[in-house]
């Protein structure tokens, strides 16, 4: 059976984004800054941002010529993106050994001050070095200093592209949505998938039966509640798991969705891709899954 | 296409060219320009007494060329733009420049980019005392921008200096960096006495090799590898500041100086440290 | 008014000023019989040299390229090269009255030159960038319970300013004169003054700087690792700290020919020590009338070491200015030494540049210039105003009469035709 490309699409929305380059003595410690700064950064469903790590650089790809990563944090607004980067390399990057934290966009009228918030660790015996257009803070710590950028520019990204595989096996639709994630990060830039492993076993809706919550469980690709509500499983799926993509630009999001759909839609086991959306109502930034295959789709 | 200004006569008298400068000429008729008073010994003349003329300065770039010794004050003062230098100028080079470049082939006297507010200036050959300082009675040298020297410089380099950075590919002089508020100097040569006396900040590089004669108001913290001088390195490297001998193994750190708030830092080559 | 007196064929005059060093003695009594000076009651061995020294100039009253010529024909001589210069420079000025002092800043400006005063930007330079907490030598006369001679032996070149200022005298402050004093002289060798003090340091040479450093940084109360600097023991230097602090009222002297960052620790020490006690500093200055002439400059220019002007602008600071050095093409030697600019780098430089000379020597070297005037000799056939190292003015009065114009006299002729000569 063919897997089918359900058309529909994915609804997106903007958010304000920055991307952050660490660096380390080791690639092993750059990597841990990373992946520990993007914790507990999956969705800004509760979390303060959603982040993961973009990129392993290589020595020459980074300011200070060493092993480095690129992160990428996305907020609901400059100020809240300006809070969470502060913290999160003020407790998770500054915090890990060797480490270094960089500027990784343009700066513009529209940036945010991360190292310029942190000095104050430094107790008065931080350092402004200017080199180039840019400031550096040198915060004096206990294995020689932490070397912080002032500021981070930031772009409009777009935030909540996704994908859903559906498959009858839950371990092949697991495996085949795994192939998705790993050829999103193997060959697209400027995104992130800020799930774990890139990939979301509780996919939501908007609202919920309690007052309190913004998002509730969607019910639509939840199995074992067929008959009891509306789904949009085809009707042998048993199983259904969903990457969320954000990325810096429109195009970004729309090409790692292509990368993505098109994997899935290739592995043994898969049903169906579709896309989760919300009758429109959520976000201005529609991603039709047909679309962006005709328009980034590689030849079959 | 350039102004070209070509001097042709040989003598020693002082010729002060204030406000030969691209921003100022931009758009001037040429018959202006030659017009264009500077002061040569007491006397105020035209520009076109002392240099030849050629072309216009449309595209904001004034060349210099011939006899320049005694030339002083070529590029004080300018805001954008662009002035090459064939040859070896006069004292007060780029002096209170807040933007544009300064390209000197050869040397350049006393004076070099004092009080800068901004502007890149780099000069192939050696240069004077007091680059990037302050003026007598003034509290603050050089407060932005970048002085690049492939040669040697003269006494009290940076002096008062607020911001910027200053390179040196070969030997300084006395007191570099004196009374420095913040800033960068390095210094690829050997260095006369006493760096960064009474420095309150900034960052005083010296990277000759053999020992530095400190004062002992400096204090040792030890042996490091600072990860902003890499970036300082790279930055260098692409203004095009290039065969120096780039530190790569650690470099011994002292902080002082002790009687001015002693927040600055010198960095030696290892074992560098005092006579 | 005249207060000499005449005693049989011999003309006293007493309270004369002596100009042999910056300490400006005013209480000599010179006896003159004729043009001859017979005896300078009161003053030291150097001043005694100053005054008894003193001929009658013999010969022409000037010279051009060496040969005899007259006043008006010199004048005129030295009118023309000045104002046909495009960079004119007015050097010297140590061996002059204010009032020559006023001349020729006039005549600098009429010229449009420069002035420079050499040997004494250090101290400017201190002074400017962190200042100077200073008094006369009256004050330190009566109030000074502790005195440093910092690397200068004024026994030998200023021989009474321990009897008359600094060590000796006894006032309501200090009843005791010199047991109420305490004495520290640091130097870098064994000077008569060093073997007169109550704690002597010799250290080694060329660390001036960083004993400076040092003990500004003890009177800050910043602990110093080393155990020795400058050759000194760390705790000998401590023990002179002790005498700062304990002193109610301090005073440092210094050389007035000291250079480099010497100058400005000295000054910037002084600064700090004020925050405890009451400290003031002052350059021993040699004599002649170098601080009058930075007096008349700041007066006239707002600028105290070196000037120029230039048609058309006000006075500019030439400290900052220009390499006048290798850029005169004609220089007017005021008074005294032609050597002033022999001591420089630049000295092949400027013998090629045509050169004035203003000279009260008694015996002036006919070809020390293209153009060689003699003046009255200074201190001593001249009258007018001098200032002692500590700025007090003083007047002088010529106790002998001169054949020669004064330097003011000069100036004013060569000025006088300068300005015929542009109308």
């Amino acid at each position: 059976m063919i897997p089918i490309v359900v058309d529909t699409f994915a609804e997106a929305f903007p958010m304000t984004a920055a991307r952050a380059i660490l660096t380390a003595d080791t690639p092993a410690w750059a990597e841990t800054a990373a992946r520990t700064m993007s914790g507990y950064a999956t969705s800004v469903i509760a979390c303060d941002a959603e982040a993961a790590l973009e990129r392993i650089l290589d020595p020459a790809e980074t300011p200070d010529g060493r092993p480095g990563c690129s992160v990428l944090v996305f907020a609901f607004s400059r100020d809240a993106l300006e809070k969470s980067l502060t913290n999160r390399v003020g407790q998770c990057v500054m915090t890990c050994p060797t480490s270094a934290c960089y500027n990784g966009l343009p700066v513009a009228e529209k940036s945010i001050v991360v190292g310029g918030r942190l000095r104050y660790f430094g107790d008065g015996w931080q350092i402004s070095k200017w080199i180039g257009e840019r400031r550096y803070w040198r915060i004096p710590v206990m294995d020689g200093e932490f070397l912080c950028e002032e500021a981070f520019g930031t772009v409009k990204g777009v935030a909540g592209g996704n994908l859903i595989v559906m498959g009858n096996d839950p371990s092949r639709t697991l495996a085949a949505t795994e192939s998705a994630v790993q050829a999103i990060r193997a060959r697209c830039r400027d995104v992130i998938l800020p799930f774990p492993g890139g990939i979301a076993r509780s996919g939501s809706k908007v609202g919920s039966k309690y007052r309190a919550l913004r998002a509730s469980t969607n019910t639509a690709f939840a199995p074992m509640l067929r008959g009891v509500v509306t789904t949009d499983l085809p009707a042998e799926a048993t199983c259904a798991y969903e990457i969320v993509i954000d990325g810096l630009t429109m195009e970004a999001v729309e090409r790692a969705t292509a990368v993505g759909v098109q994997t899935a839609a290739g592995q043994p086991g898969v049903l169906g891709v579709t896309a989760g959306n919300y009758g429109g109502n959520l976000g201005p930034f529609h991603i039709r899954l047909l679309d962006v295959l005709d328009r980034y789709g590689e030849p079959v | 296409m350039a102004l070209l200004l070509r001097r042709t006569d040989e003598s020693d008298l002082p010729i002060e060219v204030i406000g030969v400068r691209p921003d100022r000429l931009r758009g001037m008729p040429p018959a202006e320009i030659g017009r264009f008073p500077i002061r040569h010994g007491n006397r105020t003349v035209p520009l076109a007494e002392v240099f030849q003329i050629k072309g216009d300065p449309s595209d904001e770039r004034i060349d210099f060329e011939g006899n320049l010794r005694n030339v002083h004050r070529i590029g004080a003062q300018m805001s954008a733009g662009r002035i090459v230098v064939d040859g070896c100028t006069g004292w007060h080079l780029a002096a209170q420049m807040s933007g544009g470049t300064i390209e000197v082939s050869g040397d350049a006297g006393d004076w070099v980019g004092a009080e800068m507010t901004n502007g890149h200036v780099s000069i192939c050959g050696s240069v004077g005392d007091l680059v990037g300082a302050s003026y007598p009675g003034s509290r603050r040298g050089m407060t932005n921008g970048t002085i690049l020297v492939g040669g040697s410089a003269g006494a009290e380099i940076g002096r008062s200096m607020r911001r910027g950075t200053i390179a040196i590919g070969g030997a300084c002089g006395d007191h570099a960096g004196l009374g420095m508020i913040a800033g960068t100097i390095l210094v690829f040569g050997s260095c006369g006495r006493y760096p960064g006396a009474e420095m309150r900040r900034g960052t005083i590089g010296l990277f000759g090799g053999g020992p530095v004669p400190l004062l002992p108001t400096f204090r040792r913290a030890g042996r490091f590898r600072p990860q902003f001088l890499a970036l300082i390195e790279r930055e260098l490297r692409r203004t095009g500041f290039a065969g120096v001998d780039w530190p790569s193994g650690k470099l011994d750190l002292y902080h002082g100086d002790l009687l001015s708030l002693g927040k600055g830092e010198i960095w030696t080559r290892e074992g560098g440290g005092l006579a | 008014m005249d207060p000499s007196r005449t005693v049989d064929d011999r003309r006293i005059w007493p309270d004369s000023v002596c100009t042999a060093c910056g300490c400006l003695c005013d209480d000599i009594v010179v006896k003159v019989k004729g043009d001859r000076i017979l005896e300078a009651q009161g003053a030291c061995s150097i001043g005694e040299g100053h005054f008894l020294g003193n001929r009658r100039g013999d010969g022409p009253e000037a010279w051009i390229h060496g040969e005899p010529a007259n006043f008006d024909e010199a004048v005129e001589r030295a009118a023309i090269l000045l104002a046909g210069a495009s960079c004119p420079l007015v050097i010297g000025l140590q061996e002059c009255t204010t009032e020559g002092h006023r001349a020729a800043v006039e005549l600098a400006e009429s010229i449009g030159g420069g002035l420079e005063v050499p040997g004494v930007s250090a101290t400017i330079l201190s002074l400017q960038s962190v200042g100077e907490v200073t008094c006369t030598l009256g004050e330190i006369q009566n109030r000074a319970d502790f005195v440093l001679i910092w690397r200068a032996d004024p026994v030998r070149t200023h021989p009474r300013l321990f009897s008359r200022h600094v060590l000796e005298p006894r006032s309501d402050f200090l009843p005791g004169g010199r047991n109420d004093r305490f004495l520290a002289v640091v130097d870098i060798r064994e000077t008569t003054t060093l073997k007169e003090a109550d704690l002597a340091i010799p250290m080694d040479e060329g660390a001036e700087v960083e004993a400076l450093w040092l003990l500004r940084a003890l009177v800050k109360g910043i602990a110093i690792e080393a155990e020795q600097i400058a050759g000194v023991a760390l705790k000998d230097w401590q023990a002179l700290v002790e005498r700062f602090r304990a002193a109610r009222y301090g005073a440092i002297l210094y050389d007035g020919r000291s250079n480099g960052l010497s100058v400005r620790g000295i000054h910037s020490l002084v600064r700090e020590l004020n925050e405890r006690t009451r400290f003031v500093v002052m350059p021993l200055h040699s004599g002649g009338n170098g601080v009058g002439a930075r007096n008349v400059l700041t007066w006239r220019t707002g600028l105290p070491g070196a000037v120029r002007f230039v048609e058309g602008q006000g006075p500019l600071s030439s400290d900052a200015g220009l390499p006048s050095a290798t850029a005169a093409d004609a220089v007017l030697v005021v008074s005294g030494n032609p050597m002033v600019m022999d001591n420089e780098p630049t000295t092949e430089v400027r013998r090629k540049i045509p050169r004035v000379l203003l000279t009260g020597n008694q015996e002036p070297h006919p070809q020390a210039a293209e153009v060689v005037i003699r003046t009255a000799a200074f201190g001593i056939e001249t009258s007018g105003t001098v200032y002692r190292m500590d700025g007090v003015p003083l007047p002088l009065r010529a106790v002998v009469a001169s054949r020669f114009p004064t330097v003011e006299a000069v100036l004013r002729s060569i000025e006088h035709r300068v300005r015929e000569r542009r109308a």
